[in-house]
């Protein structure tokens, strides 16, 4: 729990203490640190410290807001697939299968191969591959409910189908759609990392804990806190979800084996 | 006939996968078309300063102003006899661009998985027989953690220690050697092993607390004989289906794995074809992909079938 907080206290609030402008050329390349500078300077020679400050807010939006959408469209696509079932549902269903087909990355990467590389690309892809997953899920769970004597009772009374989804249905799945957006929160983290890794994500000069890794890996010898530090901050992240999820998990014991399997990009 | 059953559940899996595998192909191709400027001039360059008339022949060279159906067709026609078209930045045919990269990404791959499937098997076992000792709690500790790592900063651990705090493999894994897969292998190995670990684990410690595994411990039978008989098969299902929902992520780790180590297979391939945006090599790859991740499901889902008999008859 304390070192997801850490870590996103950083990404958030980072910014508001940098020391220095992250995006300035102010020493040597893969220079060594100095008092002013303690994490010494990347590969043109920004200052390591205050590009880590500010490194974790735009990935983790971008994960945030791709997670949150596409559970939002995969929540509606499963409830709705369960209540109408049918040939609705089989089709749905198929077209499911066909997307989870497709690995997470080389669903990206194919996106971004087509459409170039923009942040809004990698949310739209975050997208496209959370709701799949999130439709199943929810559309398993949905399954017991549409069926239940409530349901009835609101059909029953006329109620719109969209009232009878969203105010009668979905409450009865909170947990287990809060379960689902952690373990696909942190896929997403991971995706997103990444994509900026391999230099498909954010693009430079922006300040990005992937991409930092990426950019200055070359001079592990010469100046390693310019990788390590930001390695740190994912780890800190992703193993600090993980933790509080693996928590969670086994509180509620609700059960969504697989996550994580995907969450390992 | 039981066995017929099985062969008949098996063939219609099989089907099943074949059909989501020309779908696909379908959705790779279309989205590839969606592109805005068509293959023809991104060959001749960015656009603006493009000559109309050469456009125009490079279309109907490239066969560019049939329907896309056509198209389609054809390319899927080419497929089967092995023909994936020509790359754009190379100009050399995708299969040859392919053919070595894949061997080197096969190899990488082949190693990981005869080290990894024993592996989480022997170490779920054991972590179920001792369930709660320190062993145990130490393997599920260890794997929670490096399971939540991207694989990149798991590698970049693994180099900053064994090639440069005690310099005994190298960094960067340009070729094929027993010195260069080391690395690469362990990080995919440790990457993937503890989801199936932890579901055997969960699977041999059910087994164990029913009633049957109780019945063979009562009428004498030794625990070894027990555990590898009668509990073992029950409890290898989650597992196989784990080894499957691993096989999504594994064209994902390759190609971050590729790319940490340098190493010259299809995920550095796809990388550098997406960057210069070389979409016949990029269609082409992902459908490798593809078809590698469809193909794992359906070997899963049979091993599945053969493995529960209830499942046999259907």
């Amino acid at each position: 729990m304390s070192m997801a907080g850490v870590a996103l206290a950083m990404a958030f609030g980072g910014w508001l203490v940098t020391p220095h402008d992250p995006n300035s050329l102010i020493g040597m390349p893969f220079g060594s640190p100095t008092w002013s500078s303690p994490l010494g300077f990347d590969y043109v020679g920004r200052d390591v410290l205050s590009r880590l400050l500010v490194g974790g807010r735009t990935s983790i939006l971008i994960a945030a807001v791709g997670t949150a959408v596409g559970e939002a469209v995969g929540i509606a696509i499963g409830v709705y697939s369960a209540y109408r079932r049918g040939w609705v549902d089989a089709l749905i269903g198929r077209t499911t299968d066909l997307v989870l087909g497709f690995p997470a990355l080389v669903l990206s990467l194919l996106l971004l191969a087509t459409f170039g590389t923009s942040m809004v690309l990698v949310v739209v892809a975050l997208v496209v591959t959370t709701a799949p997953g999130a439709a199943r899920v929810s559309r398993a769970a949905a399954m017991s409910h549409v069926t239940a004597p409530y349901v009835e009772a609101a059909m029953m009374r006329g109620e719109p189908t969209r009232w009878i989804l969203l105010g009668e249905v979905l409450p009865n799945l909170r947990r287990l759609i809060l379960v689902d957006v952690g373990f696909r929160l942190t896929t997403s983290l991971v995706l997103v990392a990444a994509l900026s890794f391999v230099g498909l994500g954010l693009q430079p000069p922006a300040s990005d804990w992937g991409l930092m890794i990426g950019e200055n890996r070359l001079g592990l010898t010469i100046q390693p806190l310019a990788v390590l530090a930001p390695s740190i901050a994912v780890i800190m992240l992703t193993v600090g979800i993980n933790l509080v999820l693996d928590q969670v998990h086994f509180a509620g014991d609700v059960g969504s084996g697989g996550s994580e399997a995907s969450a390992h990009v | 006939m039981p066995d017929e059953m099985t062969a008949s559940a098996l063939l219609r899996r099989l089907g099943e996968t074949l059909a989501t595998l020309v779908v696909a192909s379908l959705v790779v191709y279309l989205l590839v078309d969606l592109l805005p400027g068509d293959a023809a001039s991104m060959y001749l360059g960015k656009d603006g300063v493009v000559d109309p008339a050469a456009l125009e022949r490079l279309r109907k060279e490239f066969g560019l102003d049939r329907p896309v159906i056509t198209r389609y067709v054809d390319w899927v026609w080419g497929v089967l006899r092995g023909d994936l078209g020509r790359s754009f930045v190379s100009e050399m045919p995708v299969t040859d661009l392919l053919a070595p990269r894949l061997n080197n990404t096969l190899v990488l791959l082949g190693i990981t998985l005869a080290i990894m499937l024993p592996l989480s098997i022997i170490a779920g076992v054991v972590s179920a027989v001792r369930s709660g000792s320190t062993l145990d709690v130490a393997t599920q500790t260890f794997t929670l953690a490096v399971a939540s790592m991207p694989s990149f900063v798991l590698g970049i651990g693994l180099v900053v220690v064994f090639a440069f705090l005690w310099p005994v493999l190298p960094a960067v894994s340009l070729s094929l050697s027993p010195s260069t897969v080391v690395l690469p292998v362990a990080v995919m190995v440790l990457g993937w092993m503890p989801f199936p670990t932890r579901m055997i684990r969960a699977g041999v410690i059910n087994a164990l607390r029913s009633p049957y595994a109780e019945m063979a411990l009562l009428k004498g039978l030794p625990r070894r004989r027990r555990l590898v008989s009668h509990v073992l098969p029950n409890a290898i299902v989650p597992g196989v289906h784990a080894f499957a929902l691993t096989a999504a992520s594994m064209p994902a780790g390759v190609v971050v794995v590729e790319y940490l180590f340098g190493f010259q297979g299809v995920g550095v391939l796809l990388i550098d074809s997406v960057r210069a945006r070389d979409t016949p090599t990029v269609q082409s790859l992902t459908l490798i992909l593809v078809a590698f991740y469809l193909f794992a499901n359906a070997v899963s889902d049979a091993a599945t079938t053969l493995l529960t008999p209830r499942l046999r008859v259907r």
